[in-house]
């Protein structure tokens, strides 16, 4: 009798003992290979969000999102209308440099070469830094030593008004008074219109005083009817545009109700100034470039959806199989309180679970001036300016200069 | 041993085997994915590092414009007056003499002491047009007039016990040196800390009165800009990178970017806070004003307006897509 075979139990045993030794052994390789597809999958999202930085930066750096040299088709922010120029507009188009042969007080236009030195009496501004926006001049008529369109004739009869040659009147009878100063006030008026009011913001020196003297103008009585351009060229009795210091007007905030010219901080801090995204429609429009945007202590949620809507640059990371998390980058360039912001933003969202992962930075990047710089102007083709300091190097014109 | 253990035995050396080769290509996969992304991190890393220069190296230009010359060693520190002088738009920076208006140069760029390469000297020191700032960002044992990392030096006592307890006595000073001495404080350990050395630098050319082209790097070359320059500047940094090969090598791991950018001494303006900007009950005109640096007014119970640098603003600042001649 053969006595090595098994029992029906011992079999039965044996058997549950192997396929629970089967079952652990398939168990531990699908864990496995369930760690190395999530750590695949975490090593994918850690690569896009890398990349995403890394692209943002890039994009912060040269702008390509918001004006791309290479390509007509993402050039939006190029136009011009009546009112006035756009962030990327060559500014021969809009505030070009016409150069006098011998008085630079009487140099209009954007010059890119001008340094702008706090030792020239042309950059200091000669204004009243107390005057009202509804000014009875008791300190007198500033506008005769600065002025960007003199001389200014100044004749007084009845309500107090400073009118230009054929204007009707004015308080106190001089006549025509030969104005010293109006570079920098032609600067200042002139940059108003021409990129929009962040570029307005950062063209100009830090420690500007966001106002001027201009001919007097009074537009029709209100309700106004557009053009726009009566309301922006509303003064007050001494000739200063309303719009750049009036309290509430398109580009003061009202902050503190200060009724007196203006500097960068407080223009800045308690509402922003912004570069408006080629993605929007508007963004060819100049007026949507001269919008502030309240996101300081008054904001609620429409004002500052209305910021992001507007400043927010989203754009895809890359076309990638659609299990892949999908990445977004958003760029967006805008000041607050004195500062300027480049803001970078890399969102991922997982189809598979559902779940959303953003990293949000600001960088120290170039500025708008510095990314015209960047540009070569249509006429000498377009494209990127490349730059060097060798002797003897021509350099290429950009978007700053006039041809 | 029958013929059939001998099949059995190899059996189970071919399943065990081949479930190590199993195991071990999955662990080399992982490990190689691993190390793949160490990488991408380290250039991610150095891309950071790199952006941070920037910042670092623009307030060094606006600190250089106006504080920082101790050409002669001792309690006063040299004033400059910015990159072009304020007072008379001359190219700085320059101090004052006896009166102010008296224009001193802090700089002498007709006197050629550093080397573009192994030659004879050829560039001026800085910081006179075209002369170069190399400044490698390690962190120092203790930095000069360093403060020590105690937020609390007049914490109130909390045990019951001592008489001092729950009063707020300011026993110490706050806050407190991180020297011993007042020698200490002064002064400085200027070793490198080991964990930051070699990690980032920037490098600054000055290209003309007030534009400057800033090279902002990530690696171990300490702002050299080739191994010629590394010859000019002497035996001792020879000795640091040993020979060529190995600044080549730490050169082409570095990641390196290049700005360009122009100074301006513009600040901010003097009107919040400065001026009396909220009389507007009464529809008066007014001239109540105070100047930039005022300590105090009546306007506002603020110490002090909203004007918080002093060493000058950016014109504009530009990365350029490949570096220029001259750095």
């Amino acid at each position: 009798m053969n006595t090595r075979a098994f029992t029906l139990i011992e079999l039965m045993i044996a058997i549950s003992l192997g396929m629970l030794i089967v079952y652990v052994a398939v168990a531990g390789f699908r864990v496995a290979a369930q760690s190395i597809t999530v750590t695949n999958r975490l090593a994918l999202e850690n690569d896009l969000l890398r990349t995403g930085c890394l692209v943002a930066n890039e994009r912060l750096d040269f702008w390509t999102d918001f004006d791309d040299p290479e390509n007509p088709a993402e050039q939006r922010l190029r136009g011009r209308d009546n009112d006035g120029g756009l962030p990327f507009t060559p500014m021969s188009q809009v505030f070009p440099l016409v150069r006098h042969s011998t008085d630079p007080e009487k140099t209009s236009g954007w010059d890119p070469q001008e340094k702008w030195k706090a030792s020239d009496p042309r950059i200091w501004w000669h204004g009243n830094l107390a005057e009202r926006w509804r000014s009875e001049m008791t300190l007198g008529r500033y506008s005769i030593f600065g002025n960007t369109q003199p001389p200014v004739l100044v004749k007084g009869v009845d309500i107090g008004q400073v009118q230009f040659a054929g204007g009707p009147a004015g308080i106190g009878t001089y006549g025509s008074v030969t104005v010293q100063r109006e570079w920098q006030y032609r600067q200042i008026w002139g940059m108003y219109g021409a990129l929009g009011y962040y570029g307005f913001t950062d063209y100009l020196p830090q420690n500007t005083l966001f106002a001027c003297y201009s001919e007097f103008y009074q537009p029709p009585p209100p309700p106004f009817n557009p053009p726009y351009a009566d309301a922006v060229r509303e003064t007050n009795q001494d000739g200063m545009p309303l719009v750049l210091f009036k309290p509430g007007s398109a580009f003061d905030n009202g902050e503190g109700d200060q009724q007196y010219p203006k500097g960068l901080w407080r223009l800045t801090m308690a509402s922003s100034y912004g570069v408006v995204s080629p993605t929007n429609a508007n963004a060819n429009q100049s007026d949507a470039h001269r919008a502030r945007y309240t996101v300081g202590y008054w904001n609620d949620q429409n004002g500052m959806r209305n910021f992001l809507g507007q400043t927010q640059n989203r754009r895809d990371l890359t076309m990638a199989p659609s299990h892949w998390p999908i990445s977004e980058v958003t760029t967006q360039h805008f000041i607050k309180s004195g500062r300027y912001v480049n803001l970078g933003r890399v969102k991922l969202h997982d189809p598979i679970s559902g779940a959303i992962t953003e990293v949000v930075f600001t960088s120290f990047a170039t500025t708008l001036r510095g990314a015209r710089l960047q540009r070569r102007h249509p006429r000498d083709g377009g494209g990127w300016a490349d730059y060097d300091n060798r002797v003897g190097y021509a350099a290429p014109l950009t978007l700053d200069d006039t041809p | 041993m029958t013929a059939r253990d001998q099949l059995r035995r190899g059996t189970v050396l071919i399943i065990v085997a081949g479930l190590s080769a199993l195991l071990a290509s999955m662990a080399l996969v992982f490990l190689a994915r691993q190390r793949s992304s160490q990488q991408e991190t380290i250039w991610f890393e150095q891309d950071i590092q790199a952006r941070i220069m920037l910042t670092a190296a623009c307030s060094y230009i606006a600190e250089c414009a106006r504080i920082g010359y101790d050409t002669v060693p001792g309690p006063n520190h040299i004033e400059a007056y910015g990159w072009i002088d304020v007072r008379d738009g001359s190219v700085g920076p320059n101090t004052r003499g006896a009166q102010a208006s008296v224009i001193v140069p802090l700089f002498d760029e007709m006197r050629l002491i550093e080397r573009w390469g192994s030659g004879s000297a050829d560039r001026p020191a800085w910081p006179a047009p075209k002369s170069v700032a190399r400044c490698p960002m390690h962190v120092l044992e203790r930095p000069p007039f360093a403060i020590r990392l105690n937020a609390t030096p007049n914490a109130m006592a909390s045990d019951e016990a001592d008489p001092a307890f729950g009063r707020p006595y300011l026993m110490n000073p706050d806050p407190q040196p991180q020297g011993e001495t007042h020698a200490d404080y002064l002064s400085a350990d200027r070793r490198v800390r080991q964990s930051s050395a070699n990690r980032s630098w920037f490098r600054i050319y000055r290209e003309g009165p007030a534009t400057f082209i800033i090279t902002c790097g990530a690696g171990g070359t300490q702002g050299f800009r080739d191994w010629d320059e590394v010859q000019g500047a002497g035996p001792a940094y020879m000795a640091e990178f040993g020979d060529v090969t190995f600044f080549n090598n730490m050169r082409s791991q570095e990641t390196r970017f290049w700005y360009r950018v122009e100074w301006s001494p513009a600040i901010a303006t003097a009107d919040v806070h400065n001026i009396k900007n909220a009389w507007n009950q009464t529809n008066e005109d007014h001239y109540v004003s105070y100047p930039m640096n005022t300590s105090n007014s009546a306007i506002n119970p603020r110490s002090q307006a909203q004007c918080r640098n002093l060493g000058g603003t950016f014109s504009f600042i530009q990365r350029l897509q490949k570096p220029p001649t001259w750095w």
